[in-house]
Parts: C-alpha cells; structure tokens; sequence
C-alpha cells in the first residue's frame, strides 16, 4: 500500500477555508469564543508545524538520549497542563502528578513497545514518541477530570471526610467516596468509548495508520493495544496523583490541610 | 479525680484564630459517664471546642486527654475509634435512607457491630421513627428525620465517648424528649453536646459556656 497523499500549502490554506463556519457561529451568537478559537486554531498550527519539523529532525536523528529527553519535556508539559486546568495549586500537585505521569508512562510504554510489540530497540523514536504522545494525552483528559472531581468534593464535603473518621473510619475508608467519584467520573466517558469505538468512530490512530499504507488489519491490532493502554495508564495515573498527594494533603492527624483546591 | 475514672481532661487548652482568642485557657476534666453541654451564642467557639477534642483542629496550647490517651497524633486515630460525632448537618451523596444510617457499618471497625433488623427497628422506633423510613429516598424526607438517622446511627455503635453538635436543632418537642431520654441516660458513655436547648442544658451535669472563653462551671 502507498502512504497517504501529501498536501501541499496552498490546499491546506484551502482546508482552512472550512474555520469560516465555526467562527460565524460564534460570532453570531456572541458567544465570546471566536477570538478564544482563533487563537487555538493559531497556536494549534503553529505548535503542530513546529512539531511536524521537530520530528523530522527527531526521526532522522533516532538518538536514545534526545528520544528519551523529548519524553520528559512532555511528561513536564502533560503535568503542568493537568495541574493548572485540575484548578489545582502547582506547588502541591507538581510533584505527584509529575511522578505518576512518568511511573505510569515508562511502566505501559515498557510492557507495550517492549513485550508486545517485542521492538529491539525500546527507544525508536517513530514508536517511543507518537505512542507516548497518544498516553499523555489522554491522561491529562481522565487526569484533569479524576483530580478536580477528588479534590474539589474532598474541599465541599469535609465534614462528610470528619464524620466517616469520627465514626470509626480508616483514612482510607473515609476516602472512599472521594476516589469512588473521581473514577466514576474520569472513566465513564473511556469506557463508553470504548464501547462504541470502530462502530460509530474511526480512531485516529487507527485512521492515520491506514493512511500511512498499514492494512487495516494491522492498524486495528495497534488501536486495540492503543486503547488498552489509554485506559491502563491513565486509571494508574490518577490513582497513583491521588495516593502521592494524600501524603502531602493530609498533616499526621489526618487533617485536610487548609485549602487544596484553587476555586475561582 | 483520677485519671482513670476522667474520660476527658483538657487543661489550658487555647486556640485562636487570626489573632482572634476562641478558645481561652480552658481546663476542665470530664468524668466518666457525664452529661456536658457546651453553650454560647454562635461564633463562640462550640463547635471548634468539639472539633479540638476529636483531633480535627489542633490547640495553640494546652493539653487534651481522652480515655486515657494524650491526644497527639500516635493516639489520635486510637482515640476516634472510641467515639462517635454527629454534626449538626451532613451533606451525603447516598439516595436511600437505609444505606445512610449504615454507613458507619461499612467502615471495618463497626463491622461487628453491625445491628440486626431487630436492633435497628428498636433503635428508629427509640427515637420516633417508622421502621418503613428505611425504603425511602434521602431527599424525600425531613431534615429532623436525617437528623435522628444519624442519632440512631450513632447509638448503635455503643461508643464511650458521643459528641453530639446541636442534636435536638431540627426537632420537634416530642422527638426532643426522645432523644434526650437516650443520650442524657446512657450510663455508661460520656456525652458532650453542642447545645442552645435550655431543657438539655439543666439536664447536663457540666456546662461549658464558650462566652466566657470556655471557663468549665
């Protein structure tokens, strides 16, 4: 199979032509979004390009070293990301979330590129990156709504916390409720995806591969690992932020330290 | 009094906040098996008189004593476990009013308490309420009813020491009596209650009055 077609700048200007209707609609309706959207679309450009170059570079160069450090700028960038959106202060949550993203990602890009597909060379940039890349990005999403959804039902419901440890409630018993929402809410929208997926949604993994000359066959295979490890690493990410920053949320009394949650 | 027959000693306890005294040099030691109310106008500092004995706010200064134990933070989880607090209010996520008077039996240690279908009748029936008020939806009944949910709840958990915040607030007169008759005649477990009630505050034996910076009578 041939890879897909190259577009060339102009008709990618031409693609861009498509923008008109959403930016219509919301000038229309004075949402206040248009100048938001236009400068997500701007950066998104920009930031794609610059990656696209980058990667070219990164791909051709296949060094272990620069691999490695373009995963841990966006491991950095992931954390930042899910802490500052997560309404969470950064100098508590820096850490932990920095810490899970990074056990999470090394142990599913280990197990995955490693034992499954059986790469010889862990490091491969045109696998290590992209693979990584799809990893992060869906757990900032389950991570932003899993720790928001803990920390700011911890802050408004304290006194439920008191009671449960009031009554005869470990630590972990009065959490409970905590995790139990964060999960439920950071994971019903993964797994109803993935109860659908293929059938109403072409994922773009999936679809890039088949457009890069894989047999869908072998773009399937990758989009079923694909979205186990989505869901593996992500469900470790949020429950290993949760566990690291209860050792820093909580004093030796089991207190909820003051405020935990930047709520505007 | 001794140690031993004391369930809580406080002595010099203080705690301000913002530079505000709340609490002020307040001693008083608590016998086994007493009646305590705590009163004073709001924002006098009852509720975090209560809050500092379970552990949940910590003193600028003075000590606390429960069964026995300091309170410091190698006890303080020893010490929760012989309590049991009712707030005056209590925000839970749970529909069903049966899973809300139980959920103090989920948690590991209450498990071997866990009452029988006779023993939670006689314990809803005890504070006036229908033993049919298990089936129903939380938001479908009253704030007194939730209130004496949680009361029974707590009774049947049989702990030493009960702290009770405003436990007759939302209540009706006959209710009221109900749940004084059980709390202010369980021989056997100290009860400190956060009160503005006039009947419960002559039926206690120690009164703490927050108004005058917490000086126990």
């Amino acid at each position: 199979m041939n890879s897909a077609a190259d577009i060339t700048w102009p008709d990618l200007a031409l693609g861009f032509i498509l923008l008109i209707i959403p930016f219509i609609v919301l000038w229309y309706y004075k949402t206040g979004l248009l100048k938001p959207a236009i400068i997500s679309v701007f950066r998104m450009t920009i930031q794609l390009l610059f990656v696209g170059l980058y990667l070219e570079y990164i791909f051709k160069l296949n060094n272990m070293w620069i691999n490695l450090a373009w995963v841990l700028i966006m491991v950095i960038i992931a954390t930042i990301t899910t802490v500052k959106n997560s309404e969470l202060y950064l100098r508590i949550y820096l850490i932990p979330v920095f810490i899970s993203l990074l056990l999470s990602i090394v142990i599913i890009d280990v197990y995955f590129l490693g034992f499954v597909i059986k790469l010889d060379n862990l490091f491969n940039a045109i696998y290590l990156i992209p693979i990584t890349g799809m990893l992060l990005g869906n757990c900032i999403r389950t991570n932003i709504l899993g720790l928001s959804t803990y920390y700011k039902k911890l802050q408004k419901e304290k006194t439920l916390y008191r009671y449960a440890l009031a009554n005869g409630a470990t630590q972990r018993e009065a959490l409970m409720p905590y995790m139990k929402a964060a999960l439920k809410t950071s994971f019903s929208p993964t797994i109803a995806t993935m109860a659908v997926v293929g059938l109403i949604s072409l994922p773009g993994m999936m679809t890039g591969q088949i457009l890069g000359g894989s047999s869908p066959v072998v773009a399937i295979k990758y989009q079923i690992m694909l979205m186990i490890t989505i869901f593996v690493s992500s469900i470790m990410t949020v429950v290993l932020t949760i566990f690291i920053s209860n050792k820093f949320i909580f004093d030796s009394y089991s207190n909820l330290k003051l405020k935990i949650v930047n709520e505007k | 009094m001794s140690q031993d027959t004391n369930d809580i000693i406080v002595e010099n306890l203080s705690k301000g906040f913002n530079g505000k005294a709340v609490i002020k040099a307040l001693s008083v030691q608590i016998h086994r098996g007493a009646k305590v109310a705590v009163t004073g106008a709001s924002g006098s500092g009852k509720s975090t008189l209560i809050n500092t004995l379970m552990g949940f706010v910590l003193p600028d200064s003075g000590s606390i004593n429960l069964l026995g134990m300091d309170l410091n933070e190698s006890n303080v989880h020893k010490i929760r476990d012989n309590i049991s607090w009712v707030p005056q209010e209590l925000y839970v996520d749970i529909n069903n009013v049966n899973d809300l008077l139980m959920l103090p039996f989920c948690f590991h240690k209450n498990k071997k308490s866990k009452p029988s279908k006779e023993s939670l009748k006689f314990a809803l029936t005890r504070f006036g309420l229908d033993e049919n008020i298990l089936n129903a939806e939380t938001g479908e009944i009253s704030g007194g009813e939730k209130q004496r949910i949680f009361l029974a709840a707590a009774s049947l958990l049989n702990r030493k020491i009960y702290f009770l915040d405003e436990p007759t607030s939302a209540l009706d007169s006959d209710s009221k009596h109900k749940i004084m008759d059980y709390f202010l005649n369980q021989s056997k477990s100290t009860v400190v209650s956060v009160t503005h009630d006039d009947e419960w505050i002559k039926n206690s034996q120690i009164i703490i009055n927050m108004n005058q910076n917490g000086s126990g009578e």
